[in-house]
Formats: structure tokens, sequence, C-alpha cells
């Protein structure tokens, strides 16, 4: 007797481990907003106004490119945030607000004066170092998940620009539209219709679109870029590397390397003007689901 | 002998524990000039105080903003360091403070490594040295001037010991190595001692039986031919 009910304990014990074994990989949640800190909306905002701030002396060479895109820098940083900078330091935001000033005066200057443009970027890419010193704490700097955040931002950033930039008519970091789209995928293979009464459009698989916000389409570009960059070098160092969340090293270290290669995947769609649906399924299906296992960010919506 | 070593070593601590005066100078490194110093001058034992450093560089001396992204400073104090979190200062740009709390009298030194303006710093530069608070103090805290130098006193040669028992420290662990060294050296030898004496041993065995196997041939031979 004592032998059988050890024999069924021992059974029913194996039964439930593989059932709780099947039953997680069935909970997938594909990744939108992640719950975030000041410090990364402090780190996003400073890589934003990096990277508008580099397009403007990509694009001395065209007035209207370059007003755009000083625009969008001197947009990205509100009177809160200076206030904030100020706090710590009252230099800091007086120089970042008159750089981001200067910059908007001499992109809209003509001719444009690309040694000044040159100058002011590197003042402002300097100060903005500062005020990232003076704001977050080192500890803050080195934290892996802070970091995961920034670049979940970060590529936010370079879908709603290519969003902007297609006019594609909905909100590409819309993670719910992932599943329409889904839905919308399987009915077109079997009846071929298309998503009446959606206000998702559907796009060619080709690279015959043509941008119509081209400001746009290069910040997008250039999101997406700064996106590999901020991996390869404040993310993946920070990475962990034994056992994290019951997942095992080979699990992690095969999702650190499928979050760069689907970045360079990013990149490479976004240059090609892929179709918005196929831009969305890169970082909805592929990065952020890797961002939650390897960085255990979590889910806001 | 040891009291001798000892003495020695007191004398020069002593000798090297005297104040000496650094103001705040200048260090070029190609392009760059950096000037580091106390922000408060003297620097007082346990005075909340920071160290400051001004980096400028190009012709015009232009303020280095940003400069502490590729380099970093440690303070040292003797056998120890401290890695200092520089921020950069209200006033001007090029400027940066951090915060310290010298603790113990005597010479303090800046240890930089990295770069600035792709200009690489490596070099250890002097600052005053911190001294007592008895100077300033007003009214005396306890006591007369005897009580005040004699408490001076006692602090640096407090110093003085601390730094001796340091350099202790390491010469008996310099000591405690070669002690090793040498018992493992004599170890070897024992071993190969050993090892000889074995063969010798062996050798001796094999000659002896060498011998009587002729002794009993010989002997063999002659039965056989008588």
């Amino acid at each position: 007797m004592n032998r059988q009910s050890t024999f069924v304990c021992a059974v029913l014990l194996v039964v439930g481990t593989i059932s709780i074994g099947l039953a997680r990989p069935l909970q997938l949640v594909y990744a939108h907003s992640f719950s975030g800190s000041e410090s990364a909306s402090f780190l996003s905002l400073v890589h934003k106004i990096r990277v508008e701030s580099g397009l403007v002396l990509d694009n001395v060479g065209n007035a209207t490119l370059a007003r755009q895109h000083a625009e969008n820098a001197a947009k990205a940083i509100d009177n809160q945030t200076l206030d904030e900078i100020a706090e710590r330091n009252n230099r800091i935001a007086n120089d970042l607000s008159s750089l981001l000033q200067d910059l908007q005066t001499a992109a809209a200057s003509t001719p444009i004066d690309a040694a000044s443009i040159n100058d002011i970027a590197s003042n402002l890419d300097a100060t903005l170092g500062e005020a990232v010193s003076v704001r977050i704490d080192q500890e803050q700097l080195n934290n892996s998940t802070v970091q995961a955040i920034v670049l979940a931002d970060v590529i936010d950033e370079a879908l709603g620009n290519y969003g902007s930039a297609f006019e594609v008519g909905f909100d590409m970091t819309n993670m719910s539209l992932m599943d329409e789209m889904i839905q919308h995928t399987n009915s077109s293979v079997g009846d071929g219709g298309s998503m009446q009464g959606s206000n998702m459009q559907t796009h060619d698989n080709t690279s015959s679109s043509t941008a119509v916000n081209m400001s746009a389409y290069q910040s997008a570009q250039a999101f997406a870029n700064k996106s590999l960059e901020i991996f390869q070098n404040d993310l993946k160092p920070l990475s962990p590397t034994g056992t994290a969340g019951g997942n095992n090293s080979s699990n992690l270290t095969a999702a650190i390397s499928q979050i760069e290669s689907s970045l360079v995947k990013l990149q490479q769609a976004i240059n090609n003007k892929a179709s918005p649906e196929e831009i969305i399924m890169i970082v909805h299906a592929e990065i952020h689901p890797n961002i939650q296992i390897v960085y255990k960010l979590q889910l806001l919506s | 002998m040891y009291l001798c070593i000892v003495a020695s070593a007191l004398v020069v601590a002593s000798l090297s524990a005297l104040p000496s005066v650094h103001a705040h100078q200048e260090f070029e490194f190609g392009q760059v000039t950096i000037e580091p110093g106390w922000a408060t001058e003297p620097p007082l034992v346990e005075q909340l105080n920071n160290i400051e450093v001004l980096i400028t560089a190009g012709p015009n001396n232009q303020p280095v903003s940003n400069a502490f992204a590729n380099l970093t400073v440690s303070i040292q104090k003797g056998g120890l360091t401290k890695e200092l979190a520089f921020l950069p200062g209200e006033e001007t740009a090029g400027h940066y403070l951090a915060e310290i709390f010298p603790t113990q009298v005597g010479a303090y030194s800046l240890v930089f490594n990295g770069q600035v303006e792709g200009e690489t710093i490596q070099t250890t530069v002097p600052i005053e040295d911190v001294e007592d608070v008895g100077r300033l103090e007003f009214p005396q805290s306890s006591g007369g001037s005897g009580d005040q130098q004699s408490q001076q006193i006692t602090q640096q040669l407090g110093t003085i010991l601390s730094d001796l028992s340091t350099q202790i420290d390491q010469t008996r662990q310099v000591a405690e190595n070669t002690a090793n060294n040498t018992q493992q050296s004599f170890q070897a030898s024992q071993d190969s001692k050993l090892a000889a004496d074995r063969a010798y041993l062996v050798g001796m065995i094999g000659a002896g039986m060498g011998a009587a196997g002729i002794i009993i041939a010989v002997t063999l031979s002659r039965k056989n031919s008588s």
C-alpha cells in the first residue's frame, strides 16, 4: 500500500510538472510599452536630441530638412525637463537651452554654415553628456533594465517616424494591431479578402514605396541605427550571463543574439522601405519578446 | 638588524611626512591642460572639501565640456586609492568637482587615467597636503597651545605609524613569499637528493648482484673443470 501510494504521488508530481511546463509557453505576451523610469525617459530624450542634431549636420545641403530636424531636436525637451536639470546644475540647463536655440537659428540661416552647425552639434553632444552625468546616477546607467527601456523607447521612435514617413494611418507602436495583422494574413490566405473597416492599410512588400515625409523617414533610419548602437554599446555588455528568470544560459545567449540580428534586420527593412507590417512584425514579434526574456521588462499594454 | 631597519624607515617616513605645499599647478598633455587641486585651501582634516579640476584645450584654452566621458581620476593616500565621482561645475564649463572628506593629515595625490579630446592622460599629480584643524581653531577646542602641539604631533605620528605599518605589512608579505620560495627550493633539493640516494642504492645492489653472479659462475666453472 505504501509503495503504491508513493508511486501514485510520483506519477502525479511528474504529470503536474509536465503540465506546468506545457502551459507556460501558451502564455505568450507580445510587448509594446514597457514600464519606464525617469532615468530611462531622460536617456531616451538625450538620444533623441543627439539623433536629430546629427541629422541637421547630415542635411546642411538641404535647408528644409535641416530646419525640420533642428526643430525636432528643440521640441524633444520641454521646460519641465530643463527645470529638472537646472535643479542639479543651472549652467547645464541654460547651455542646453541656448544650444538648441542656436541650432535652430543656424539651420534657418541661408546659406547654412556647416562649420557652425558642426560646432553647435559637438557642443550639444558634450552638454548632453554633462546633463546625463548630473541627472542620472552611475548605478542607473549601468542598470540593464533601464538601458533596455531606453532601447525600447528608441525603437518606438523609429516606428513612429516610419509611420509618419509613409502616412500609414495607424500607430505602428500599437501592439494590438499585430493581432489584427495576423488575422488579416490568415484570412487573406483563405479568401483573398482585404481588411474592410480597419484603419490599417495594406502595403506592398516591395521597396517601391515613396516616403511622403522625408524628414520623418530620415529620423526613422537614424533611430534604427541608434537602436543597434545602444544595444551593442550600452545594453549587451550589461546582459545577464547565467540563469535568469528560469531561462538557462543558452536560452539567454540565443535571445541576446536574436535581438541583435533583429535590430540589423530592422535597419535593413527601414533602409529598403519595407512594408509597415513587416517592420511591425520585426519589432513586436522578434525584438520585444526577446527583450522581455533577457531583461525582464514588465508590460504596460 | 630589524631595529635598524625600523629606525631607518621611521626617519624616512618622518621626512616624507613633513608638510609640502602644492598650489594649483597646470599640467599639459598636448593640447589639453589640466589644473587640479582642492576647492577649499588649506584642506583640513575631517572637513568636507572638493577636489576640483579645470580642463581646457586648444590654443585659446577653451573649456572642455564632458571631459570625464573617458577619464577617471582617483585620489591616493599612501597605498590607498579611491575613484572620485566628478560632476560638472555650476559656474563655468570645463570646471569639475568631486566631494571628498579627508580623514587623515598628510600628502595626497591624484591619479589620472584616460583620454580627453583625443589626448592620453596617464599621470599622478600631488595636491596640497591636508592639515590639522588646530591652526584655525578658535576658541581652542581643548587645552593650550602645548596640548594642541602634542595633539598635532600625536596625529602626525599616528599617520606615520599607519603608513609604516602598511609598509611593514608589505615587507612581511614579501619576506613570507621569499620564505615560501626558499622552502619550495629546499624541498626540491631534498627530493633530488632522495632520488640520487635511491639511484645509488639500486646501483650498488646491481653491482653486488653482478659481482655475486661472476663469483658463482667462476665457482661453477671450476667445479665443472675439476
